[in-house]
């Protein structure tokens, strides 16, 4: 938002499709900037999500239930209103922005051998491995997602197994149900992440994200808590012993605390 | 080891920053964040210093720290003991552990098994004895038993220092603190964080909170001097007791602006907007002082909240999620 103000590309605001988080972020960043924002979204995203888009003044344009709508939907909006359109996670500036968590966490423990970060599009992940393989290019970087995303296929032959328009996956993990990563960000992925994906299972998620309340006192959602659950993972133990200090991206805490999923 | 009995009242600001330089080491500077609520019209802003984060979920684990590394080494080969059923058991048994020190704790028989299963899992051995044998360890500072350097919970001179660090902190990330609220259980944590803050600001306001079930400070406070007061126990089980301790009234009677109480709704509430807005999670001690925050008895200006704690039992949590009020549990 703040590169586009500087460019001088949105004068009439900003769009962008998200399962949730994105919106929330692209809202605040709009407010924050003084643009408009809207955000399409499934009409089946949590309702704290979508509350969340509305108190930062976002307008929220509801979409089908199919994953391909919120690419239509998006679409159609940015040309009929003339608006900038950032997606969530195939766009330059974003994944340099979410970028930065790595160079943070670097700051912070230097000697990490290994980063696991939950990926749905993959621009957290591509942003990630950009900034820690240029810092440290010994670090190994995991990519951890639901059961069903091909992604491991993805990265071992270096070529999109998807066919057809966007899925989404069947998961608690609202934040990382897209099957396939993007355009952008999958050459990047291929060329930086390990061929290894941390596919997690339903209750592997729910008992990450109960860890991570009880035993860390931190309130994660599903996506982080699959990140959790790899990192407590017996195919975590089973690999390289001289992996020793293993980043865990707990990327977002966004979920209905009063029906909590255990 | 009476003879070794430093008094609290000599705790200084300069024992503070040693303190701060012995556990730099073991333990880590914790975050301050703002809170995540719109405060319509008002002029104040709420923080957290968030003490729940650390290792074992408490901020116990300076204070023990401070006083496990301050032990000279040949006396550290006999180990170290506490009585304590609460946080500070788990927060020697850690730094014990850390050091490769035995670890001994002298617990009350009905002590939970919440409480007593982590110290265990982190190396110590619990001694269960009966409530009054307990209470006469506590007072006596010396179990018979044990070879060991006592360690009291509360009025240690070194485990005060060690939880003053804590206001060195939010001093150094809100400079322009003007209140701090501090949960208020046996007062080792709002003195020491009094002794640090005031030390290096000396305006800056530190209240203890309390909950109208067991309220003993705000009754010294009206009445001049300790006295006995109504005591309910609650799943407010970190603090509240029915006395202010006689050896610690002379400090907190001098160090604190007062005493901020609320009710039990106020901290469950609390307990669920940090959840919700900030995404942590505290225990009801944890969560008092941001429902005394809350309250314009809390004044206006940067107000620093120190979220004690996240140690809360699970099945309490989800009834406070759910909206109700855990029912009473006997507590230490």
């Amino acid at each position: 938002v703040l590169k586009a103000k500087e460019a001088s590309k949105c004068d009439a605001g900003f769009v962008t499709h998200s399962s949730g988080n994105h919106g929330q972020a692209l809202a605040w960043a709009s407010q924050v900037a003084g643009a408009p924002c809207y955000v399409v979204i499934p009409s089946k995203a949590p309702e704290v999500k979508k509350n969340a888009i509305r108190r930062y003044g976002a307008q929220l344009v509801e979409c089908g239930h199919l994953a391909q709508d919120r690419y239509t939907t998006c679409d159609k909006l940015a040309r009929e209103k003339n608006l900038e359109c950032i997606p969530s996670s195939d766009h330059f500036d974003v994944i340099a922005g979410q970028g930065t968590i790595c160079l943070e966490f670097l700051e912070q423990v230097p000697h990490l051998d290994a980063i696991l970060i939950p990926a749905s599009g993959g621009g957290m992940a591509s942003g990630i491995a950009i900034a820690a393989k240029a810092i440290k290019p010994d670090i190994r970087i995991f990519i951890v997602t639901p059961k069903g995303k091909r992604l491991e296929e993805c990265l071992r032959t270096g070529i999109r197994p998807w066919e057809g328009p966007q899925q989404y996956l069947d998961t608690i993990a609202d934040g990382i149900r897209l099957q396939q990563t993007g355009y952008i960000t999958t050459p990047i992925l291929i060329e930086l992440a390990e061929k290894e994906v941390f596919e997690m299972e339903e209750q592997e998620i729910i008992d990450g994200m109960k860890f991570a309340f009880e035993r860390m006192k931190v309130v994660i959602e599903g996506a982080a808590g699959a990140a959790m659950a790899a990192a407590l993972s017996d195919k975590l133990r089973a690999m390289d012993a001289k992996m020793t200090n293993i980043g865990v991206i707990l990327c977002g805490g966004n979920l209905d605390i009063e029906h909590l999923p255990w | 080891m009476m003879s070794n009995y430093k008094p609290v009242n000599s705790v200084t600001l300069q024992d503070i920053q040693q303190a701060r330089e012995r556990i730099s080491n073991s333990v880590k500077k914790t975050p301050l964040i703002p809170l995540n609520v719109e405060l319509e019209g008002q002029n104040k802003k709420i923080f957290l210093k968030l003490e729940n984060l650390h290792p074992i979920g408490s901020f116990k684990i300076r204070g023990a720290c401070n006083a496990v590394c301050s032990i000279p080494h040949k006396l550290l080969e006999n180990g170290v003991y506490t009585a304590s059923a609460g946080n500070f058991a788990q927060g020697l048994a850690w730094n014990a552990k850390l050091l490769g020190v035995p670890c001994q704790v002298v617990m009350p028989d009905h002590a939970p098994e919440a409480k007593v299963k982590p110290t265990l899992a982190m190396g110590a051995s619990v001694t269960k004895v009966t409530f009054d044998r307990w209470w006469h360890v506590v007072v006596n500072r010396k179990f018979d038993q044990f070879q060991g350097t006592f360690i009291h919970p509360v009025s240690e001179a070194s485990v005060i220092a060690g939880n003053g660090t804590i206001g060195l902190e939010i001093l150094e990330d809100v400079p322009n603190v003007d209140t701090i609220i501090v949960p208020y259980g046996g007062g080792g944590l709002s003195s020491g964080i009094a002794i640090a803050a005031k030390g290096m600001k000396p305006n800056v306001k530190v209240f203890a909170c309390e909950v109208d079930t067991a309220a003993p400070l705000s009754a010294a406070f009206k009445e001049g001097k300790p006295v006995k007061c109504q005591y309910t126990p609650s799943f407010v089980d970190g603090m509240g007791s029915s006395e202010v301790l006689a050896e610690m009234w002379p400090l907190v009677k001098e160090k604190l602006d007062g005493s901020l109480v609320i009710s039990l709704s106020q901290v469950a509430e609390a307990v669920k907007l940090l959840a919700n807005k900030n995404h942590v999670i505290a225990e009801g001690a944890g969560a008092a002082p941001v429902a005394a925050a809350l309250t314009a008895d809390a004044g206006e200006g940067n107000i620093v909240c120190v979220v004690s704690g996240g140690n809360i039992d699970p099945n309490k949590l989800i009834h406070i999620l759910q909206g109700s009020i855990p029912g009473q549990q006997y507590n230490i």
